[in-house]
């Protein structure tokens, strides 16, 4: 029956039946058939899986990031990364992956970020004398850095599957999201310096003064965010709901930069994106219901466990299996069907369940650059109009990158936990 | 494109449109406002309010449904396309029609079963808001009709882009995206 199952899922997602509809449509297969739970359950784990206040956080940080963006947040942002390190070699570049790791605190998408951030970063970088194929291929990568800096809507589901603290999650994506930066960055400079694409002079102090004023506002968002859940005066949604509150306030009385049409669109814009996440979500309690019942989770768990207890060993594994999964579905997606499945495999061979959430986004962030279905590699290449294989052939050496702090997040644990037990320690 | 993609929708269309747009936009507004009070009203008077958390669960549910009306209008669901774009057009056609009876079906059962939880749950309470249940459950008998109909809209625009020599699986999105959203409020 969980063959039935599993292959259906596949079958009808393959045909191009919107996903929400593929799990509901296997699951529903799957109680016809059973014939031993009535069909009202279907509904009752749907509504279920709508009514769920953390996941409540997604539509507010969604909030948060498109008011900010809708009252011209984005350029600031822009012009704060240029004058920090537009000087350097590759500056334009570096600046593309400063201005994604800023956008992360305010952000918690890697695909709003490729959206709204593309366009102005690759123009930038063409107009600079940067290859066409070199502009979208940062700018994708560094995309991926936005759901595991905090905060991060993958981050918040993967918390509310996996049982675990979001502000822990939020706390333990800092390093790894320093580190992705770090490496594009080297990457970058490796590049820029073999192509001899230009350099631009450095920057006052005065400047780099005033941008980092102008950009204070948004800069604060983060800290708002993270101090709100850690001095316990907000949980994870009530603090989204005060980052929304706070970007309404900041952009409608303060910049006075959006209007009140704009404001209706912004709403209905959140409200669709949420209703896109949440609908799988909620299709996918239903359809995770049935793989526990079947007692799938413990199946896997041992599968794995056969092949080696090394934890070493199942954790790479995991991670091709996830890579791989990563080139063909949504985010989302697999965290609905995955996390249910791996995390009683995780405990079991003593792996911590946070910096498991960080391995899982870290993954997941990178399965958006890839072909064939990479989001991220869809919008930059719409972008740039670019070929498919001219932008793998230039995201090559980002994603190398990528996947080298995914190694570096996989096996040195201190990278994704001394912060959280550092600052959340009893 | 064709003719009846581009014809101007009927005034009873816009109306829906309308309505689901500002349904939706209202519920994460109120969403938002309820949240946002509840952290205000416990942080001044150290006090929360039982019901706003209930209540902000209760309009989350209903911002997913109306949000997957809005979504199924546009026939922006996430999906892969990618391998029914390979196969021949005379295939995508057979394959379309699968894809929409088995999304029919599954809004058939969820909406008949979403009507009898939704009697079922009528009696319960929410301890808090002491208010029935079943607005909760009703959200999936009220957004079904609403994507069933879109469904149907979606099928019909593909059966006329069929018609006329092209690929059935089109990007419909840009059927109403190219109006930005929520232009009417």
């Amino acid at each position: 029956m969980t063959a039935v199952l599993l292959l259906g899922l596949i079958v009808l997602i393959l045909l191009n039946v919107p996903i929400a509809f593929s799990l509901l449509a296997a699951s529903i297969l799957y109680l016809v058939l059973q014939g031993d739970v009535p069909l009202i359950a279907a509904a009752q784990r749907v509504v279920a899986g709508t009514d769920h206040y953390l996941l409540l956080a997604i539509p507010f940080f969604f909030l948060a990031a498109e008011i900010m963006s809708a009252g011209g947040i984005m350029e600031r942002l822009v012009r704060f990364s240029s004058i920090l390190v537009g000087h350097v070699c590759g500056g334009l570049a570096h600046m593309g992956v400063v201005s994604n790791m800023l956008l992360a605190g305010v952000s918690g998408s890697a695909i709003a970020d490729a959206a709204g951030l593309g366009r102005i970063l690759v123009d930038m970088m063409r107009n600079g004398g940067y290859g066409r194929g070199f502009a979208a291929a940062i700018t994708g990568a560094a995309a991926t850095i936005g759901p595991v800096i905090p905060p991060s809507i993958p981050f918040v589901v993967y918390g509310s599957i996996a049982g675990v603290s979001v502000g822990s999650l939020f706390l333990a994506g800092i390093v790894p999201g320093l580190l992705m930066g770090l490496f594009l960055m080297i990457t970058s400079y490796v590049i820029s310096k073999r192509r001899g694409y230009p350099l631009r002079p450095r920057a006052h102090m005065r400047e780099v003064l005033v941008e980092g004023w102008r950009a204070m506002p948004v800069l604060m968002l983060p800290v708002i965010i993270l101090g709100g859940i850690l001095s316990g005066v907000f949980t994870p949604t009530e603090a989204a709901a005060v980052a929304s509150a706070y970007a309404f306030i900041l952009a409608k009385f303060v910049m006075k930069t959006i209007s009140w049409l704009e404001l209706g669109r912004v709403l209905i814009r959140v409200g669709r994106d949420t209703a896109k996440l949440m609908f799988i979500i909620a299709s996918g309690s239903l359809f995770a219901w049935i793989l526990a019942r079947e007692g799938v989770p413990q199946a896997v768990a041992t599968g794995f466990l056969s092949i080696s207890r090394e934890p070493w060993i199942v954790l790479a594994l995991i991670n091709v299996l996830l890579l791989l999964l990563g080139c063909f579905l949504e985010p989302i997606v697999i965290l609905i069907l995955v996390v249910p499945i791996l995390a009683p495999l995780v405990g079991e061979i003593g792996v911590n369940l946070i910096q498991f959430g960080v391995i899982v986004t870290l993954n997941l962030m990178i399965g958006l650059i890839t072909p064939p279905v990479g989001t991220i590699m869809f919008i930059m290449m719409g972008i740039a109009n670019l070929r498919m294989e001219e932008f793998v052939k230039e995201v090559a050496p980002f994603f190398a990158a990528l996947v080298f702090v995914l190694i570096l997040t996989t096996y040195v644990p201190a990278f994704v936990l001394t912060v959280p037990n550092w600052l959340m320690a009893p | 494109m064709s003719t009846e993609q581009n014809a101007p929708p009927s005034s009873v269309m816009r109306l829906l449109r309308l309505l689901s747009d500002t349904s939706l936009g209202l519920t994460v507004a109120v969403a938002a406002a309820a949240v946002f009070t509840q952290v205000t009203h416990r942080f001044v008077l150290n006090d929360s309010v039982a019901w706003l958390d209930e209540f902000s669960g209760l309009i989350f549910s209903w911002m997913t449904m109306v949000g997957a009306i809005v979504v199924q209008r546009t026939d922006s669901h996430m999906s892969v396309d990618v391998f029914v774009r390979l196969a021949p057009r005379s295939v995508q056609s057979v394959l379309y029609l699968l894809r929409f009876l088995i999304v029919g079906a599954v809004v058939v059962v969820l909406f008949w079963q979403g009507l009898e939880l939704t009697m079922r749950m009528s009696f319960v309470e929410y301890p808090a808001m002491e208010i029935s249940r079943g607005f909760l459950y009703a959200i999936l008998p009220v957004s079904m009709p609403f994507i069933a109909l879109y469904l149907v809209i979606n099928g019909c625009r593909a059966w006329h882009v069929w018609r006329q020599g092209e690929p059935v699986f089109g990007d419909f999105a840009h059927i109403d995206e190219h109006q930005p959203a929520g232009e009417q409020l």
